[in-house]
């Protein structure tokens, strides 16, 4: 039934988005994070997207590509170097590298996946309406 | 002169319109869904065209098994077409409702219908 495949591919959707979601939190959180375990300040994550066809057996002859996490990747940029001689993380230099992580385009890929987040919710909404009124025939 | 309700074309029609709607919204819900996919090109299902090749029977290609342990691929080969293009948010919003309120007025449509069917059945009686 291709309407609750539909369902099926906006809550993957819905799941993609909110994965991005929570790396974005977490690199926000993290902006002055200089201590990690692996050592080193910390570095900005992705998540990185990929289509798949829908989890059951109907996705094998389905013509609409849902979609997955295919993993979580750090950024490779250098960090942010500051001159803080006092700091306790502060070199033979006194340089203190801050993590990789940008406040603004953070807060733009926030917003993005928000807005993409609330785009799959309509598409919920729509196709549920529609379930809806498919039961309504004959009546 | 015969007449048979149950190969109403009308029905017939809009019984093919309706499940072309709802492929329609999976493709849709596919397209929104990928909206942050990287390389991904929007797919598009062109109503008009499909119905009308379906009701002339040029339907689309299908593949045939000839054992019973073939896999059998996505069949309805050229039927979605990949437009190409980045997914456009605000179009297949757009998309979304527009395709909506038609599968909407179909069922209205096929229940006015069912509606007449049923006076008839029922000799005019109120």
């Amino acid at each position: 039934m291709t309407l609750l495949d539909s369902l099926e591919i906006s809550a993957a959707g819905l799941s993609a988005q909110r994965q991005r979601l929570n790396v974005i939190a977490e690199n926000l959180a993290n902006l002055h994070t200089t201590r990690t375990p692996e050592g080193g300040p910390y570095r900005k994550k992705y998540v990185l997207l990929e289509t798949r066809p829908p989890e059951n057996f109907a996705g094998v002859l389905s013509e609409a590509e849902s979609v997955a996490v295919a993993g979580v990747a750090e950024s490779t940029e250098g960090f942010r170097p500051e001159y803080d001689p006092t700091h306790p993380d502060a070199d033979e230099q006194g340089m203190v590298l801050w993590p990789n992580v940008n406040p603004v385009t953070e807060m733009v890929s926030l917003t993005l996946a928000s807005r993409a987040f609330e785009a799959n919710v309509a598409v919920l909404r729509t196709a549920r309406a529609l379930l809806q009124k498919s039961l309504e025939i004959g009546r | 002169m015969s007449w048979d309700p149950m190969s109403e074309p009308t029905i017939e029609l809009l019984a093919r319109s309706l499940s072309l709607r709802s492929r329609r919204q999976e493709v849709i819900a596919g397209n929104i869904a990928n909206l942050d996919t990287p390389g991904y090109t929007a797919r598009e299902l062109p109503f008009r065209e499909v119905l009308r090749a379906q009701l002339e029977g040029r339907g689309p290609v299908r593949l045939v098994s000839t054992h019973p342990a073939h896999l059998k691929p996505k069949p309805p080969a050229g039927e979605v077409e990949d437009r190409g293009e980045p997914v456009d948010l605000d179009q297949e919003m757009v998309r979304l409702s527009e395709n909506a309120f038609n599968f909407q007025a179909a069922v209205q449509f096929l229940n006015r219908k069912l509606e007449g069917l049923r006076t008839v059945l029922e000799g005019g009686k109120p």
